[in-house]
C-alpha cells in the first residue's frame, strides 16, 4: 500500500515535532513547512495526500496560504485539515466555514489528540 | 336698612365686646400661618398687643434633655438665639412644674441666671408674667415684660384671655414646627433622591416622567427640568419606550411587579448609552401610585468586563499550544511499546504531570467557553431532539468513570420523552456537565439516577446523585462564575466552579431553567426544564439559521 504523505504546515517547532513522532510508527510520511511560503515551496516538490494547516504563523500565514493554493490549479484539490489553537471547535465538516473556506476541516489542537488527528486525516482521506 | 342697623351696633359695643373681638382677631392671626418665623411674630404681637407690655420672649426646652431654654423669638436683641441652662434656672424649673402662669412684680423681678437677670436690669424691668407654652411636642414658655408703671393685669378676663391666646399659640407653634420637620424631611429626601448615584426616574400612572434625579440628568448630559412631563420616548427609543409604557400600565393597572431589571439603551443628548434599568412599584395609602425606574450606567462596566475577556481569552489561547505539546509528549512517553518500558517511579510520575496537563487543558477550555458565553449570544441550532436519546449517549461516554467507581445509572424509563425543540449539541454538553458532576461528587458503590417528567408545557431532566451534598446557604451559588462549595473544595474533588455556570447559560438561552434541591450528606437533584414549543424568538433565529444555511450551499 501506498504511504500517505503529509504536508505539515507549522511554525511551532515542540508541535510539529509532537505530530512528526506521533505518525511516524504509521504509514504515513510527514514533511514540514514553518510557514506558508515554506509550505509553497514544500508543494513545488511534490503533491502531498493531504495537508496540515496552522492558522498563525510568520511570514505567510494560513489564511493567505490558501488563498494562493486555490488559484493553483494542481494544487486546488488536495484535501486541508486546519490545526489551530484559534477559536472554539463548533466548526465541523459541515460548517459554514470549513464551506467557505474550501477546506476540509478544522481541529483544535489542544483538544484533539494526535491520534484523533490521524483518525480524522484517515477519514478525510477515504472519502 | 341693614347696614345702618348694624353700624349702629357696632358703635354700642362695650368695652369688653372690644375687648373680645380684639381677641378673636388676634387668635386668628396666630394661627394664620404655618411659617414657623410668622407664627412667632404674630404670637409674640398679639400677647403684647392683648397685653400692653413692652417686651415678649419665647423660650422653649430642647426636646432632648431639657436642659436648657432656647431663644425662638425676642423683642430684645440681648436675647435672640440664646440659650438658657436651666438646672438652676429657678423659674423657668419652677414655672415648667407649675404649668401655671408665675408673676413677678418690683423688687421681685429678678433671676439667678445672670443672662436674664442683666436684661430685668437693663430694661428697668418692673414686671414680668411668665406663662407657660405648652402642646404635645411643645414644652415652653412666653415671658412678657412690662417697665412703665402700673403692673396689675386689669381683669381675671383679661388673665383668662391671655390663657387662652397662649394656649392657642402653642397649638400653633406646634403645627408650625410640625411643618417645618416635614418640609425638611422633603428637602432631605429630595437632596438624596438627587445625590444617589444611580439614575432615577418617577413615573406616574399617566406613563409620562413626572420627576428625574440630578444623577439622571447627569447621564444623559441633560438638565433636571427638562424631563418633566415628558413622554417615555423622551429617554428611550421608540420600541423600548412603546414596549416599556405597556409594561408600565399593566403594573399600575395590576398592582403587580413582574419583570424587574433588564439592560435598556437609553438616549443621552448626544449619544447613547447603556445602563441597567431597575422597575420598582411604589403605592402608599393615600398617595398616587408610582413607578420608580433606576439606571445604573454600565458601560463602563462592560468596557471593562470586555477587556477583561479579551485578556482572558488572549491568555487561555496562548496557554492552548504549551499544553498541547505537553500533553502529546507526555501521552507518548505513556506508549511503552514504542518508546519502552518506564521504571515504576518514572512511569507514576508521568502519569501525575499528564493527568495535571489534562486538567490544565480541561480549565483552559472551560475558560474559553465561559468567555464565549459572556461575549456573545448563544448561536442554537434549534431542531427536535430527543432528550433521553441524547441522555444515553452521554452515560456511554461517561461509562469509563462510572465503571471505575462502580457507580450505577438507574434510568426511569417508563413514559414516553417527547422531542422538545433544542440544539442537540448543547443538550449534550448540559447533561454530560450534570451527569459528569453527579459521578464525582458520589461515593464509590454510589447511585445516580436520571428521570424525565413532563410539567405543563415543560420536560424537565433531572440527576439525581447519593453525592455530598450542597449545603443550603450555598445552593443559590452553585451556579456563578468559579463558585465552589466548601463540601466540594473540602472532599479533595477537582473543578474549576464553571461548569454549571456554562449549564445555566445553556439552559438559560434554550428558555428554560435550571434548579437543585440538595440535602447536606445525602445528595442533590439537579433539574433541568426544556420548553415543549418552541419561543417565538428562538424559532425566528431557527428560520434565520436554516434559510442562511440553504442560501449558501445551494
Amino acid at each position: 500500500m501506498k504511504k500517505t504523505t503529509i504536508l505539515l504546515i507549522e511554525d511551532d517547532e515542540s508541535i510539529a515535532d509532537l505530530y512528526v513522532e506521533s505518525f511516524s510508527d504509521e504509514d504515513v510520511t510527514v514533511r514540514v513547512a514553518k510557514n506558508g511560503k515554506e509550505g509553497i515551496a514544500a508543494l513545488k516538490q511534490g503533491v502531498p495526500d493531504i495537508i496540515l494547516l496552522d492558522i498563525l504563523m510568520p511570514e505567510m500565514n494560513g489564511f493567505e496560504f490558501l488563498k494562493e493554493i486555490k488559484k493553483e490549479k494542481e494544487y486546488r484539490d488536495i484535501p486541508v485539515l486546519l490545526l489551530t489553537n484559534l477559536g472554539e471547535e463548533k466548526i465541523d465538516m459541515d460548517s459554514e466555514l470549513v464551506f467557505a473556506l474550501g477546506i476540509h476541516g478544522y481541529l483544535i489542537k489542544a483538544k484533539n489528540t494526535p491520534d484523533q488527528v490521524l483518525e480524522r486525516i484517515h477519514k478525510i482521506l477515504k472519502k | 336698612m341693614f347696614f345702618m342697623k348694624i353700624k349702629e351696633k357696632r358703635q354700642t359695643l362695650s368695652p369688653s365686646d372690644q375687648t373680645l373681638d380684639r381677641f378673636y382677631r388676634i387668635s386668628k392671626k396666630v394661627s394664620s400661618s404655618l411659617e414657623l418665623s410668622d407664627t412667632l411674630e404674630n404670637i409674640a404681637q398679639g400677647l403684647l398687643e392683648i397685653t400692653g407690655y413692652d417686651f415678649c420672649n419665647i423660650f422653649l426646652l430642647n426636646h432632648r434633655d431639657n436642659d436648657y431654654a432656647e431663644n425662638w423669638y425676642s423683642t430684645n436683641d440681648e436675647f435672640k438665639g440664646e440659650k438658657i441652662y436651666l438646672p438652676k434656672a429657678e423659674r423657668l424649673k419652677r414655672l415648667f412644674k407649675a404649668e401655671k402662669n408665675l408673676f413677678y412684680c418690683g423688687n421681685d423681678v429678678r433671676s439667678s441666671r445672670p443672662k436674664l437677670d442683666r436684661y430685668f436690669k437693663k430694661n428697668k424691668i418692673s414686671c414680668s408674667l411668665h406663662i407657660p407654652l405648652m402642646h404635645q411636642h411643645i414644652k415652653g414658655c412666653v415671658l412678657l415684660d412690662k417697665s412703665s408703671a402700673g403692673c396689675e393685669l386689669s381683669s381675671d378676663k383679661l388673665s383668662k384671655s391671655i390663657d387662652t391666646l397662649v394656649s392657642l399659640s402653642a397649638t400653633a407653634l406646634d403645627n408650625a414646627i410640625a411643618h417645618k420637620v416635614i418640609l425638611r424631611q422633603r428637602d432631605r429626601w429630595h437632596a438624596i433622591f438627587d445625590e444617589i448615584n444611580d439614575g432615577m426616574v418617577v413615573v406616574g400612572d399617566d406613563i409620562k416622567i413626572s420627576r428625574v434625579n440630578k444623577s439622571f440628568a447627569k447621564m444623559l448630559d441633560r438638565e433636571v427640568v427638562s424631563f418633566e412631563l415628558k413622554d417615555l420616548d423622551e429617554v428611550f427609543f421608540k420600541k423600548e419606550a412603546a414596549h416599556l409604557g405597556k409594561e408600565l400600565k399593566k403594573i399600575f393597572l395590576k398592582g403587580v411587579l413582574e419583570v424587574t431589571e433588564r439592560e435598556v439603551i437609553l438616549k443621552t443628548r448626544t449619544g447613547t448609552m447603556q445602563a441597567n434599568m431597575k422597575i420598582s412599584f411604589v403605592r402608599r395609602d393615600g398617595d398616587f401610585p408610582k413607578i420608580m425606574l433606576t439606571f445604573e450606567d454600565v458601560s463602563q462596566l462592560k468596557r471593562l468586563e470586555r477587556s477583561k475577556d479579551e485578556f482572558v481569552s488572549i491568555i487561555s489561547h496562548e496557554l492552548r499550544s504549551p499544553l498541547t505539546t505537553m500533553r502529546g509528549f507526555l501521552s507518548l512517553l505513556q506508549k511503552e511499546d514504542k518508546y519502552g518500558g518506564l521504571n515504576t517511579k518514572q512511569k507514576k510520575f508521568v502519569g501525575r504531570a499528564y493527568d495535571s496537563t489534562e486538567r490544565m487543558s480541561d480549565m483552559v477550555e472551560e475558560i474559553l467557553s465561559v468567555n464565549k458565553l459572556a461575549v456573545g449570544k448563544v448561536d442554537l441550532d434549534i431542531q427536535p431532539t430527543d432528550l433521553r436519546g441524547v441522555a444515553r449517549e452521554v452515560i456511554r461516554d461517561l461509562s469509563s468513570k462510572t465503571e471505575e467507581k462502580n457507580i450505577r445509572i438507574a434510568y426511569r424509563n417508563d413514559k414516553e420523552v417527547p422531542l422538545v425543540p433544542a440544539d442537540k449539541t448543547r443538550v449534550y454538553q448540559i447533561m454530560v456537565n450534570l451527569i459528569d458532576n453527579a459521578i464525582k461528587y458520589t461515593g464509590e458503590n454510589g447511585s445516580v439516577q436520571i428521570f424525565f417528567k413532563e410539567n405543563g408545557g415543560n420536560v424537565v431532566f433531572s440527576v439525581s446523585d447519593t453525592g455530598i451534598g450542597i449545603a443550603e446557604d450555598e445552593l443559590n451559588k452553585v451556579f456563578d462564575k468559579f463558585s465552589r462549595t466548601t463540601r466540594a473544595v473540602n472532599a479533595g474533588v477537582n473543578g474549576s466552579g464553571l461548569g454549571l455556570f456554562i449549564v445555566k447559560r445553556l439552559v438559560k438561552a434554550h428558555g428554560g431553567d435550571i434548579w437543585v434541591e440538595s440535602i447536606e450528606g445525602e445528595g442533590s437533584i439537579f433539574n433541568v426544564s426544556f420548553k415543549k414549543k418552541i419561543e417565538k424568538n428562538q424559532e425566528r433565529r431557527k428560520n434565520e439559521k436554516n434559510n442562511h444555511f440553504t442560501n449558501r450551499r445551494r
